[in-house]
C-alpha cells in the first residue's frame, strides 16, 4: 500500500505528533457542525479533515477506525445519567453517541461519503488489524482509498487505568489520534510504501500509542515518497 | 465471492444450538418478557436467551453464548478446536456491548472514589471476543472486533470472506454476539424506540424494537480448502455489499441511499440480479423509520410481488448478534427451501408497498439476501447461495 497522507495529534509532546490543542478541537467543531458530537468523535473528524487535506472525498473512500477504550467518556456520560437519573429520563443524545461506530458517522455526513465505514475496537494490535482490513479492502475492490484513524480519549478509565492494571497500562496516558490515507496507487504515494507483516507482530501494543508503535509515527512524520515502512 | 459457509452455530431465545433455532424459526412465535438478568424498572419485554447466567459485563455470558455457538459450528464443518491451534485462522466477531465497560457497580465505585475492582477491569480488557478466541483457541491469524453497531454482525462476516479471498488466512471464525444490557435497554427506551408489547417489524402499528441477545458463529473456508479436506458446506458466502448513508448519526437517509449502493454491491459479487433472490431476510427493526426506509428501497429495488420478512419478532434486536443471526437463518430457509413468514404483520402497511410475507412460502430458487442496517447509517448485504 502507498501513503497518500498521515497526520498525527497528540495532547503531549511525543516524536512525530503535532500538539493537540483546543482552538484545533473547536475549529473541527465549527467546521464539520459538531454541535452535539462527544471528544472522541470531536478526534476522529479532526483527523480525517486534515488527512484527507485538500483532496476531494469521493465514493471510492472507505473509512476504518481503530480504538481500545473508544467513547468512554460518552459511555461514562451515560452511567451518570443512570445512576442520577430516574430510568426513564436518561438522556438519549448521550447514549446515541456511546456507540463506537458515531464518530464514523459523522465523518461520512461531514465528508458525504458513501464508501464502507467500519469501527474496529480491541486492546492488541487494533491499529495493526486496521491497516491489514485497509489492504484487504483495496485488493478486495472495495474501494480506491482507505482513511484508518485510530483515536483515544483523554477519560476517567484512561487515567485509572494504570492503577488498575500498572503492568499493562502506562500512568498519565497521552490523549490523540493517528490517520493514515492509503491507496494502491503510486500516483497517490506522498510517504512512501506501508508493508503489513502480521507474523513480526508478537506482543500487544500500547492503546496510548493508538494500537500502532511510536517510532513508525516518528519516521512517517519525516517520510516522502521513497520511504518504506513496516508494520 | 465464492466462499463457503463450512458450519454455522446459534444461540438466541429460540433455543442453544441448531435444532431448537430450526424448530423456533418455523414454530408460532413466542412472546418477548420482562428481562429476568437485568435490574431495571422499564416495562420493556425482551428475548433472552434460555440459559442460566449472570448477566453482566465483562466477558462472562457473551463469551459463554460465543463458545456454545462456536462448538457447534466447528462440529458442522467437521473440525475441533485442538486442530485450529497454530494455524493460520482469523477471528471476526461484531459486538457492541462487550466493546464498553458498561459496568454500572464497577463506574459508580470509580467515580466516587472508591477502589474500582482492578479483576473486573483485566476481564473487561481481555474478552473483548476476536482476541480472546484467539488467545484461547492458540491461532495464528487476524482478529478484530467490529463494533459497527447493528451492522457488526454481518459485516464480521463479509471481512472474514474478504480475508479468505485476499489469503490473509485460511479458515475463518466469523459472526457476532451480545448480551442484554441495562444500557442499551435504559438507551434504546431513551431514543423512544423500544416497544411495551411483541414487536411487529413492518406492521402499520409498529411502535418499536424489542431488544434480544444471543450469538452465531459462522466457520467459512475457501472452496478449494473445504474440498480439499473432503467437506461439502452446504452454503456459500456470494456477496457483501458495504456502504454508508452519509446522512445522520442514528436516522437512515429517507431515500435508503447506502442500503441500495450495499445491495447493489453485493449482487455485483454475487453476479445476481434482483430476480435472482428467493428471499430477502430484512433488518426490519419494529420502528417506524427504518421498516419505512428499508420497505420502500427493497420495493424499488425489487420485482413485484418479491419475498422478504424480518426474523425479529422472533429473537427480537439482538445488536451486534443480529447479522450473523440473520445469516445464519437464511442459510437455514435456504437449506428447507421455505422462508418464514413476517409475524404480527396482518395486513400490507399504507407507507410501504410490498407487504412482508403473510404466511410460509416454498421455493425454488438458491440465492437470497440478508440485510443489515445499522446506527450511523452503516448498511451491509449478504448474498448467500445454497449449494446444490
Amino acid at each position: 500500500m502507498f501513503i497518500g497522507n498521515f497526520v498525527a495529534y497528540s495532547n503531549q509532546a511525543l516524536p512525530g505528533f503535532e500538539l493537540l490543542t483546543p482552538e484545533l478541537l473547536k475549529h473541527t467543531r465549527e467546521r464539520a457542525a459538531l454541535r452535539r458530537a462527544d471528544r472522541y468523535t470531536n478526534l476522529i473528524v479532526l483527523a480525517a479533515l486534515h488527512v484527507l487535506g485538500d483532496e476531494t472525498p469521493d465514493d471510492g473512500l472507505a473509512l476504518i477506525t481503530a480504538t481500545a477504550f473508544g467513547t468512554h467518556r460518552t459511555t461514562f456520560s451515560t452511567l451518570d445519567d443512570i445512576l442520577d437519573f430516574p430510568e426513564a429520563q436518561i438522556l438519549p443524545t448521550r447514549f446515541s453517541h456511546s456507540v463506537h461506530n458515531a464518530a464514523a458517522a459523522y465523518v461520512g455526513a461531514t465528508l458525504k461519503l458513501h464508501g464502507p465505514a467500519i469501527a474496529l475496537a480491541g486492546f492488541e494490535q487494533v491499529l495493526c488489524e486496521a491497516l491489514d482490513l485497509a489492504k484487504t479492502f483495496l485488493h478486495g475492490g472495495l474501494c480506491s482509498r482507505v482513511m484508518v484513524i485510530a483515536a483515544e480519549e483523554k477519560a476517567l478509565l484512561t487515567e485509572k487505568a494504570h492503577e488498575l492494571w500498572p503492568e499493562r497500562f502506562p500512568a498519565d496516558p497521552p490523549e490523540g489520534v493517528v490517520a493514515f490515507l492509503l491507496s494502491l496507487s503510486a500516483q497517490d504515494n506522498r510517504r512512501g510504501r506501508l508493508l503489513v507483516d502480521r507474523p513480526a507482530r508478537t506482543r500487544p501494543s500500547s492503546p496510548f500509542t493508538f494500537g500502532g508503535d511510536a517510532r513508525l509515527f516518528q519516521a512517517l512524520a519525516q517520510a516522502d515518497a521513497t520511504s518504506e515502512h513496516h508494520v | 465471492m465464492n466462499v463457503r459457509i463450512s458450519g454455522f452455530g446459534a444461540v438466541s431465545s429460540l433455543g442453544v444450538g441448531l435444532d431448537a433455532t430450526r424448530q423456533g424459526l418455523y414454530a408460532p412465535p413466542r412472546p418477548p418478557a420482562l428481562p429476568t438478568r437485568v435490574d431495571t424498572s422499564l416495562p420493556l419485554p425482551v428475548f433472552e436467551v434460555p440459559l442460566a447466567g449472570e448477566s453482566g459485563q465483562p466477558g462472562g455470558f457473551t463469551n459463554t453464548m460465543i463458545e456454545l455457538a462456536l462448538a457447534e459450528a466447528l462440529d458442522q464443518a467437521g473440525l475441533n478446536r485442538p486442530s485450529l491451534a497454530g494455524r493460520k485462522v482469523g477471528v471476526c466477531i461484531g459486538t457492541t456491548v462487550a466493546c464498553q465497560l458498561n459496568n454500572i457497580p464497577f463506574y459508580d465505585d470509580l467515580r466516587s472514589g472508591r477502589p474500582a475492582s482492578a479483576d473486573l477491569f483485566r476481564r473487561y480488557v481481555v474478552s473483548a471476543p476476536a482476541e480472546w478466541l484467539r488467545r484461547e483457541l492458540k491461532l495464528n491469524g487476524p482478529a478484530i472486533n467490529v463494533s459497527n453497531a447493528c451492522a457488526s454482525g454481518a459485516d464480521a462476516i463479509g471481512i472474514g470472506a474478504l480475508w479468505l479471498e485476499q489469503g490473509a488466512c485460511d479458515l475463518v471464525i466469523a459472526g457476532g454476539a451480545d448480551e442484554l444490557n441495562k444500557v442499551p435497554l435504559d438507551g434504546f427506551h431513551a431514543l423512544g424506540i423500544c416497544s411495551k408489547q411483541a414487536c411487529r417489524p413492518f406492521a402499520a402499528d409498529r411502535d418499536g424494537l424489542n431488544l434480544g441477545e444471543g450469538a452465531g458463529i459462522m466457520i467459512l473456508e475457501r472452496p478449494s480448502d473445504a474440498a480439499r479436506r473432503g467437506h461439502h458446506p452446504r452454503h456459500t458466502l456470494a456477496g457483501f455489499g458495504k456502504a454508508a448513508d452519509a446522512y445522520h448519526i442514528t436516522q437512515p437517509h429517507p431515500d435508503g441511499v447506502g442500503l441500495e449502493i450495499a445491495i447493489a454491491n453485493a449482487f455485483r459479487q454475487a453476479g445476481a440480479t434482483p430476480a435472482d433472490i428467493a428471499f430477502i431476510n430484512a433488518h426490519g427493526t419494529g420502528t417506524d423509520v427504518n421498516d419505512r426506509v428499508e420497505g420502500q428501497t427493497l420495493a424499488r429495488l425489487f420485482p413485484p410481488g418479491f419475498a422478504y420478512m424480518s426474523t425479529k419478532s422472533l429473537i427480537g434486536h439482538t445488536l451486534g448478534a443480529a447479522g450473523a443471526l440473520e445469516a445464519i437463518f437464511t442459510c437455514i430457509m435456504l437449506e428447507h427451501g421455505v422462508a418464514v413468514r413476517n409475524h404480527r404483520c396482518p395486513a400490507c402497511p399504507p407507507d410501504i408497498p410490498v407487504a412482508p410475507l403473510s404466511a410460509d412460502l416454498a421455493f425454488d430458487g438458491d440465492l437470497a439476501l440478508s440485510t443489515s442496517l445499522a446506527f450511523g447509517g452503516s448498511n451491509t448485504a449478504l448474498v448467500i447461495k445454497r449449494m446444490p
